[in-house]
């Protein structure tokens, strides 16, 4: 009877442990991975830490830490993990993935031109569209992908290849031509007819002042419609500048949502 | 032989009674363990860790017996880090689980107090308002009016504000406060009605008398330049002065005056926010 009372308590107390303690580490990883699952990036983060490390635990705090924008971190977890693991092979995936979301293009193409594994030449040529680097040819650039995203891929080649961008020098010379041409050449068409009228207007006060013998207003109306002349020459220029500004703007946007949608062609 | 299984069996039934009490009583101490600590951490002001905490205490709570306090202590978590939507979101799981009218009532009222402190006041007074049509909160009506009053301090609506505070008590601290700032605040209609009519006296209305003098004396000598080009049949140069001149003064007196009742308003109000922030006893959002 007194072993029976012996073990009873013994059981008890270690079931109780087991089922209770909320800081053991089986449940700290239980609570991690609830929250990455419930997209708390960092506590999830926090909490894998506390684990003693392995490659699945790194693995979970880099894309916990790539979640938050967290890069460096992130970078330093893909790297850890060992060469021999299953997860070796999509972690140098995700590595590659954040280089490329936190810009560190250089890196990234130092990185896989020194790697003779082709499985990740894709990512050196996504780095080639957000830089300036020559691209290769268009059927080199497309074979690193899967056949059916080509159709995409192709609009985003020819869009870098040959950006729409409008000429500065083209731009100012219109509008030394026709005032407010330039601008309208830009797409600014409301910033070109107020340039228009303005200089015009002037032009014709000054000519209408200077036949009519008033010449000091005819000068003044002459300095004036120059100022604006001038100033829309160089606003069609700086407008053209920002015209192009905004090419490159909405390229590099739909070029991250779309590798976003597709997940930068990483399978889960 | 029948005797030694029936005590076979009572060690069985007796084992599982022993373990299942055990379990439970275990679980619910460790549970309230957890609850302690996170309450700790907030306390010493580490929301973060305490939020971590209560996360963690809801996830391994399987009986839901911390759910509502454990959601109100993250809301208040989030309230004090300054994260209003967030504390909103979870004292709305709190008042899922309010298992009477008065901690339904609590938690109602906190949402109200995090929306004040969010400037979302209109919410708050929406959802104040609604809770007045409740007969079950018809003895928590000083409390509504009080909070109403609060919403409308933050909608800068400083009379309104006093009319609910005096439907508590037409002597109450606050109504008083309110209806001072109130009486202090400047009238953008009349400060701009006035500056419309002579120049400068918005300004004046105002107490920025430089200001206005400058701009009764621009108004003053482009409006003479004006109607002396006129009065010429200089009609271009009157057309010029009056275009560039005299409205670009006489636009700028309005919006002078207008500007300087804004800022006036905005620092009266916060003279009185900051005493209800520093001095006032009551409670506050």
């Amino acid at each position: 009877m007194k072993k029976y009372f012996f073990f009873l308590l013994l059981f008890t107390s270690v079931n109780a442990q087991k089922l209770n303690n909320l800081h053991s580490p089986e449940n700290i990883k239980l609570f991690a991975d609830h929250l990455f699952s419930e997209k708390d990036f960092l506590r999830a983060a926090l909490e894998y830490e506390k684990l003693p490390e392995d490659d699945s635990i790194n693995f979970k705090i880099a894309l916990s830490y790539q979640a938050i924008e967290k890069y460096d971190a992130a970078l330093d977890r893909f790297a850890k993990i060992n060469y021999e693991s299953n997860l070796y092979h999509i972690s140098q995936h995700q590595y590659f993935k954040t280089l490329l979301l936190s810009e560190q293009h250089d890196v990234l193409q130092r990185k896989i031109i020194i790697s003779e594994n082709t499985d990740y030449q894709k990512y050196l040529y996504i780095s080639y569209l957000f830089t300036s680097d020559k691209l290769p040819g268009k059927d080199e650039f497309l074979k690193s992908f899967p056949s059916n995203e080509k159709v995409e891929l192709s609009f985003f080649y020819e869009k870098k290849k040959n950006p729409p961008y409008k000429s500065s020098l083209t731009a100012g010379l219109l509008s030394a031509l026709i005032p407010g041409s330039g601008k309208i050449y830009t797409g600014r068409i409301g910033d070109g007819i107020t340039s228009f009228i303005t200089v015009s207007l002037l032009s014709f006060l000054s000519y209408n002042n200077f036949t009519n013998d008033h010449d000091f207003r005819g000068w003044l109306f002459a300095g004036l419609g120059f100022f604006f002349y001038a100033g829309n020459i160089y606003g069609s220029a700086v407008s053209a500048e920002i015209y192009n500004s905004q090419v490159d703007y909405q390229f590099q946007k739909k070029l991250k949502e779309y590798l976003e949608q597709k997940n930068y062609f990483i399978s889960e | 032989m029948n005797k030694k299984i029936i005590s076979f069996q009572n060690k069985i039934f007796f084992s599982l009674l022993i373990l299942f009490c055990s379990d439970f009583y275990f679980c619910q101490e460790y549970l309230k363990e957890q609850f302690s600590l996170a309450q700790n951490l907030y306390n010493r002001e580490k929301y973060f860790d305490a939020v971590t905490e209560l996360k963690r205490l809801q996830f391994f709570d399987r009986e839901g017996i911390y759910d509502f306090e454990s959601n109100k202590l993250i809301a208040e978590c989030y309230k004090a880090g300054g994260k209003y939507s967030e504390a909103i979101r979870f004292f709305s799981y709190a008042e899922i689980y309010a298992e009477n009218f008065d901690d339904l009532f609590d938690i109602k009222i906190e949402i109200v107090r995090a929306n004040i402190l969010r400037r979302t006041a209109s919410n708050a007074i929406k959802l104040l308002n609604e809770m007045e049509k409740e007969d079950r909160w018809s003895d928590k009506i000083n409390e509504i009016n009080y909070w109403r009053g609060w919403a409308y301090i933050f909608e800068d609506k400083w009379d309104i504000a006093a009319f609910e505070f005096a439907k508590i008590s037409p002597y109450h601290e606050l109504k008083t406060l309110c209806e001072e700032t109130h009486q202090k605040k400047y009238s953008l209609t009349f400060a701009q009605v006035a500056s419309a009519i002579l120049p400068g006296t918005g300004q004046f209305y105002t107490g920025n008398y430089l200001s206005g003098l400058l701009s009764l004396a621009w108004c003053g000598l482009w409006g003479y330049t004006a109607i002396d080009a006129f009065v010429e049949d200089r009609i271009f140069d009157g057309l010029a002065v009056t275009n560039l001149l005299f409205f670009r003064f006489y636009r700028g007196n309005l919006q002078n005056a207008a500007r300087f009742v804004r800022e006036e308003n905005i620092r009266i109000a916060n003279e009185s926010l900051h005493y209800l922030q520093h001095n006032y006893k009551g409670p506050r959002p």
